[in-house]
């Protein structure tokens, strides 16, 4: 039999032989696991708990969209500063929010911020360009027990978009090829005119991080997230430096880590204490009550 | 002389007596639970064990031993988590039948609080110690352990609700898809905290997973980790 072999392939064939056995491993080892929904969910769930602590600074950059002729130009409309310490049980925010035009401000007026009960803290201090008069300094807290949600950088990346319900019959995973990605699409209101689309783009090789998020009603996309510049912080640990969001075409995030302080590392408690100015008004939403620092009935 | 041994007798016993008599209007209030409950050592109200941040209630009576009636007391107590109020429907002009509700916070072990009945006389109070202890509660963080491929060592950390240190009596696993525990150990790490360390041998293709399933000396619940990766 061995002869009939040797015979059939001569040492000449050795090489292509090899080479054949090469590209069948390899395509084997690209083959990716094949995934269930709620598997893949499992998956991502379980690598954001491998995130425990993190300290961060980054900019966000928000372009409205206009139309000037037959083309599209981007109009800075704000410049925001986030500084942010994070565990799974307490979140710290400090957020500067620079204003470019009175429109803008506008917007964000009835818009303003929330706060502390006691395991999340989010503090926000907005200059405004555009009306020197108001809301320099301004600190509203707002206590919302139970209600507040933690919009941290982990929770963007590994847990906003997993919240539908994956034992969906219209929820299924794809392979990505082009990107090495599993794809999680969910459809609900499959029956409707206008379906909603939601596909999440799941990176094995990046700690099942998500990489991108799209949402869209009837093909049309109204909300796009997507997440690059990833850099290995640690072993095993993936960090995306810039994502960017919104609604394509009519308003547009940039956000970029400027620095990783810390990941992983012990941060103390107090660390993640609102310091309120005096005078500052405070809002209690449990007592539904506006009062002073330092004046306190 | 037998007189006068006679009238020091006399004013020793009244002396005593007047003792007596202070202590019966002192503790001419008696605050016991309610019949149907648990009160062990007498004069103690004995919750017995709690869970943490689960409500429990209990009923009191106060009543004299004489025939006057039970004035308006105020009630005091410095734990914030006990509530006190009045049940309406069982009091009477003898009788005051107090509700007691405790929701004792997580992180507090053998606990001994005072509630201080203030109104039986005076600038005095009647003190009830009440006894509870809180079972203590294990958190093992991560929750969920995402396994690596070439990893085999996971580090869990302990986070027990009450004592500083808890130890692992028994582990056992629940595994669908051929996931390994060769071993688990508690060990301590450098900043002081308690950790378990696992060693997990992976085997199979594809999608594995296997709870494991940790018991702790003196900690009724067991802590649970699910373990999650792709085998390759």
């Amino acid at each position: 039999m061995f002869k009939a072999i040797r015979n059939r392939f001569s040492w000449r064939s050795y090489p292509v032989l090899l080479s054949v056995l090469l590209v069948v491993s390899y395509a084997r080892a690209a083959e990716p696991a094949k995934l269930t929904p709620s598997q893949l969910v499992m998956l991502a769930r379980a690598a954001k708990e491998r995130y425990w602590s993190i300290i961060y600074s980054f900019t966000i950059n928000t372009y409205r969209v206009v139309k000037v002729g037959d083309r599209r130009k981007r109009v800075l409309q704000s410049k925001c500063r986030q500084f942010w310490r994070w565990t799974p049980w307490r979140v710290y925010c400090h957020s500067i929010d620079t204003f470019q035009s009175t429109a803008a401000l506008g917007a964000m007026k009835n818009d303003r911020f929330l706060s502390f009960d006691g395991t999340a803290t989010t503090s926000m201090v907005i200059t405004a360009h555009a009306n020197q008069s108001w809301s320099q300094g301004w600190v509203q807290c707002q206590i919302n027990h139970g209600n507040l949600i933690h919009v941290s950088l982990i929770n963007t990346i590994w847990e906003n978009w997993l919240w539908m319900e994956v034992t969906n019959a219209n929820s299924k995973v794809i392979w990505d090829s082009k990107v090495h990605q599993y794809v999680l699409e969910q459809v609900l209101d499959a029956d409707s005119k206008t379906p909603l689309r939601y596909r999440t783009w799941i990176d094995p090789n990046r700690g099942f991080a998500v990489t991108r998020n799209e949402s869209s009603s009837g093909g049309k996309v109204f909300l796009d997230y997507r997440f690059g510049h990833w850099h290995e912080v640690k072993k095993g640990l993936w960090l995306p430096f810039s994502f960017s969001y919104g609604d394509p075409g009519v308003i547009e995030n940039k956000c970029r880590i400027r620095r990783v302080v810390e990941i992983n590392k012990a941060i103390p408690p107090s660390d993640f204490a609102v310091k309120i100015p005096n005078g500052t008004p405070v809002y209690n939403d449990v007592t539904n009550h506006l009062y002073h620092k330092g004046k306190q009935p | 002389m037998k007189y006068i041994i006679g009238f020091m007798g006399f004013l020793a016993a009244l002396g005593l007596a007047s003792t007596s008599v202070n202590c019966a209007v002192k503790s001419g209030y008696f605050v016991t639970p309610h019949k149907n409950l648990m009160a062990a050592p007498p004069g103690i109200i004995d919750f017995g064990f709690i869970k943490p941040g689960k409500t429990e209630t209990q009923m009191v009576r106060i009543y004299r031993n004489q025939q006057a009636a039970v004035g308006k007391l105020r009630i005091k107590t410095s734990a914030p988590w006990i509530k006190i109020r009045e049940s309406p429907k069982r009091s009477n002009k003898k009788l005051k039948v107090y509700k007691i509700t405790l929701k004792p916070p997580v992180g507090i072990g053998k606990v001994w609080e005072k509630i201080r009945f203030h109104g039986i006389r005076k600038n005095d109070y009647l003190l009830v110690p009440i006894r509870m202890d809180v079972l203590p509660e294990v958190n093992v963080w991560p929750h969920r352990v995402l396994l690596m491929p070439g990893q085999t060592d996971y580090h869990l950390w302990i986070r027990p609700t009450l004592t500083k240190r808890v130890r692992l009596a028994a582990y056992q696993s629940q595994s669908d898809h051929g996931v390994k525990f060769t071993s688990v150990r508690q060990v301590s790490a450098a900043d002081g905290r308690s950790l378990l360390k696992v060693r997990v041998a992976p085997v199979g293709i594809g999608f594995i997973s296997a709870t494991l399933i940790l018991r702790f000396k003196g900690v009724a619940e067991p802590a649970k980790v699910f373990f999650v990766g792709i085998g390759h």
